[in-house]
């Protein structure tokens, strides 16, 4: 009655709404309609927990236990919490820049921050309307600890000499191989970031 | 005697505001009209987006906040908003809901930033703590999910709760 429809609401009017939102709302309220839901996924909140959300997507497709899927967002979650902190009131556009930097900032290897800093393109298809570096940060965040990596490697290392199949190896491998990684890079890395949290 | 140069607003319904020049350049709008160079006594402003009932309440505030620059609201709101603006504001925003929306709209329009923020803060408040449901009968929203796509949205909240 109000608002007779939600499109006649100005988007930016919208998006300062929510930016005096805490998180729960904020899932809420992007509960409501198609136009909140889109809008609220380019702010900072929306960021983070999107990223979660293709975390989650990638882990479901995998099989992974309701306990790994959550243990490795939580750790996800932290991360893209701590490289955003700063990044709030920015400008959308610059957000990504600097969402690219601090994880150059990090300490990852040299191999792995280039991997990281050459993500930046558009590749999935429904997506697309939105910024090209959500996506690349959705992939960035995929490399660091998603897919093939850490659960699989926590799972490999625990039970020592218990092999992934060949299938999984190999497309683990070809990625690696595609950002010019080593395994054991790969590896020591994403260990040493599990045993600092 | 030096009079105080005064601006004329027009409304969307034909009402005439006569406000000081000084109070009304609290709207980025209105101050970009008048660095274009109009040198009339009394400039007229026509603002045809807006209905006199909200003008009012700029201009109202725009009084009182020329001279009391208002304290920028903390984001997100840890409570509510009446914790934390001034005595002022709070009868200011004793308003109905229909009103509350009409002065986002015209303080969106005529760019006026403390303003926005208020009544943005204040709809936040009242969005804070309620339900998909409740907000959309609140404000009117036409729910545009498909079933299909809302089961999908509970299970993607289900996962941003729990991480």
């Amino acid at each position: 009655m109000i608002i007779p429809h939600p499109e006649s609401q100005p988007d930016e009017i919208i998006e300062n709404i929510l930016n005096f939102l805490p998180p729960e709302s904020l899932l809420k309220v992007s509960s409501t309609c198609k136009q909140f839901r889109r809008i609220w996924k380019e702010t900072p909140n929306g960021i983070v927990y999107n990223m979660i959300i293709e975390l989650n997507y990638s882990f479901k497709k995998l099989s992974y236990s309701m306990k790994e899927q959550l243990d490795v967002t939580k750790f996800a979650k932290e991360t893209i919490c701590r490289i955003s902190e700063n990044l709030e009131n920015k400008h959308k556009e610059t957000r990504h820049y600097e969402f690219i930097s601090k994880f150059g900032e990090m300490d990852l290897s040299e191999n792995l921050k280039s991997a990281i800093s050459k993500i930046d393109r558009v590749d999935y298809g429904e997506e697309s309307k939105y910024y090209d570096w959500r996506n690349g940060m959705t992939h960035a965040m995929e490399i660091s600890f998603g897919q093939l990596g850490i659960v699989r490697y926590w799972e490999w290392e625990y039970q020592q000499g218990c092999h992934w199949d060949s299938n999984e190896s190999s497309v683990m491998n070809n990625k690696l191989k595609d950002l010019n990684l080593t395994n054991d890079d790969y590896f020591i890395r994403i260990y040493y970031k599990i045993l600092q949290c | 005697m030096s009079e105080t140069k005064q601006v004329e607003l027009t409304s969307k319904d034909k009402v005439s505001f006569k406000v000081d020049r000084d109070v009304i350049l609290m709207s980025g709008l209105v101050k970009d009209m008048l660095e274009e160079g109009d040198e009339d006594e009394t400039p007229i402003i026509p603002i045809p987006n807006v209905d006199s009932k909200p003008l009012q309440k700029v201009i109202e505030y725009c009084q009182y906040h020329h001279k009391e620059p208002a304290q920028e609201i903390e984001k997100p709101l840890k409570g509510k908003i009446e914790d934390v603006i001034c005595d002022w504001d709070k009868k200011f925003l004793e308003i109905d809901q229909s009103l509350l929306i009409e002065l986002i709209m015209a303080a969106n329009y005529l760019n006026i930033k403390d303003l926005l923020d208020l009544t943005c803060a204040k709809v936040a408040s009242m969005i804070k703590g309620k339900s998909p449901e409740q907000i959309r009968e609140m404000f009117g929203i036409e729910n545009d999910f498909t079933p299909e796509e809302e089961a999908k949205i509970r299970e993607e909240n289900k996962w941003c709760e729990e991480a």
